[in-house]
């Protein structure tokens, strides 16, 4: 896959990552290629972009520290959405693990950050569609979010969650057939 | 598209472009502060993941969850092939007690099997496993990743 911000493919990058002394600007290229579209990813599951910001860079992070390790087994476009995606749910998580608090006031407090409104742009329809999107489980909220907005394969999305197509394709169609009865009812 | 007019009409009148902000010049200086975040640490290597006395206890504690995970899943799967009828609830049951020791594949194959089996009444549909296993905030992945 060629990327316009650097002209290089997923495998050249690793083959120059690998390369005596080149490992400081394959990762950089890396980090160019793949950022924006992990901070997107990132930013539906977080909403919050400061979380979101503080996600990447751990994310990154651990690519550094794994990057070596990497034996190909998938894409390293799906590798670092994987890492991407258990870094935001371990995010959510902890918060929830240290302050005690349950799922729903987690989602509560995501809603209240799409309020206070800092860095969201989009009209009233579009705001009606995020809240609605917080009444899903995490999970099938990244499940729809993928799909719907990253229009992204199910055999890729399997890869990148560690599940079976057959329940992805179950866990989206709960997901419209809920939001559609929100966007009906509010 | 036809299917998602269809299937749901109010969703495919909002649109799907982007609703959220960044600040300026956001990512023109994000792979410097990544760069900056990364050069920050010690590369895995030098700072070692584990304290040097700790090490064999946590090989230990490896060895006995994987063990732990093997002996499940056997127990688990040996359950269906001598063809024991369990409920539905006790399924749940036993999903929730060892939900860390099973993948999410292994409890929906395993279950897509016993729901074909039994009658209307005890069924639970695919859909509610997902559902149930959405909800509980556990993946392979993680499960991996805390080992």
């Amino acid at each position: 896959m060629k990327e316009k911000a650097t002209g290089y493919s997923d495998k050249e990058l690793l083959d120059i990552f690998r390369s005596e002394g080149r490992r400081d600007y394959a990762f950089n290229l890396i980090v160019r290629k793949y950022q924006e579209r992990l901070y997107w990813h990132l930013r539906r599951i977080l909403i919050d972009h400061h979380d979101t910001d503080d996600t990447l860079q751990n994310t990154f992070l651990k690519v550094w520290q794994n990057l070596e390790n990497f034996r190909e087994a998938s894409s390293l476009f799906t590798w670092l959405y994987r890492i991407a995606t258990n870094e935001a749910l371990m995010l959510l998580k902890q918060r929830r693990r240290k302050f005690f608090v349950p799922i729903t006031d987690v989602e509560k407090q995501l809603g209240n950050s799409i309020d206070n409104g800092e860095y969201f742009d989009g009209d009233a329809l579009q705001l009606k569609l995020q809240k609605a999107l917080l009444t899903l489980p995490e999970k099938q909220r990244i499940v729809f979010n993928m799909k719907y907005f990253d229009e992204m394969k199910y055999e890729e999305m399997a890869e990148i969650l560690g599940t079976s197509v057959g329940a992805l394709k179950a866990s989206y169609h709960h997901a419209v057939a809920k939001i559609e009865k929100y966007l009906e009812n509010h | 598209m036809k299917n998602m007019k269809k299937a749901a009409p109010q969703l495919k009148d909002i649109p799907k472009g982007n609703p959220w902000k960044v600040p300026a010049d956001y990512f023109d200086t994000l792979s410097e502060r990544i760069s900056d975040k990364v050069h920050g640490e010690k590369s895995p290597e030098v700072a070692g993941r584990f304290l040097p006395g700790l090490r064999p206890l946590y090989v230990f504690a490896s060895v006995a969850a994987v063990l732990l995970i093997v002996a499940g899943v056997y127990f688990f799967v040996n359950n269906y092939r001598e063809g024991r009828s369990l409920t539905s609830d006790e399924i749940l049951v036993n999903i929730e007690e060892n939900i860390y020791y099973y993948s999410e594949e292994t409890i929906i194959e395993a279950l897509f099997v016993k729901s074909t089996e039994r009658g209307p009444n005890g069924e639970i549909t695919p859909g509610e496993v997902v559902d149930y296993l959405i909800y509980e905030d556990i993946s392979d992945i993680e499960l991996l990743n805390d080992i």
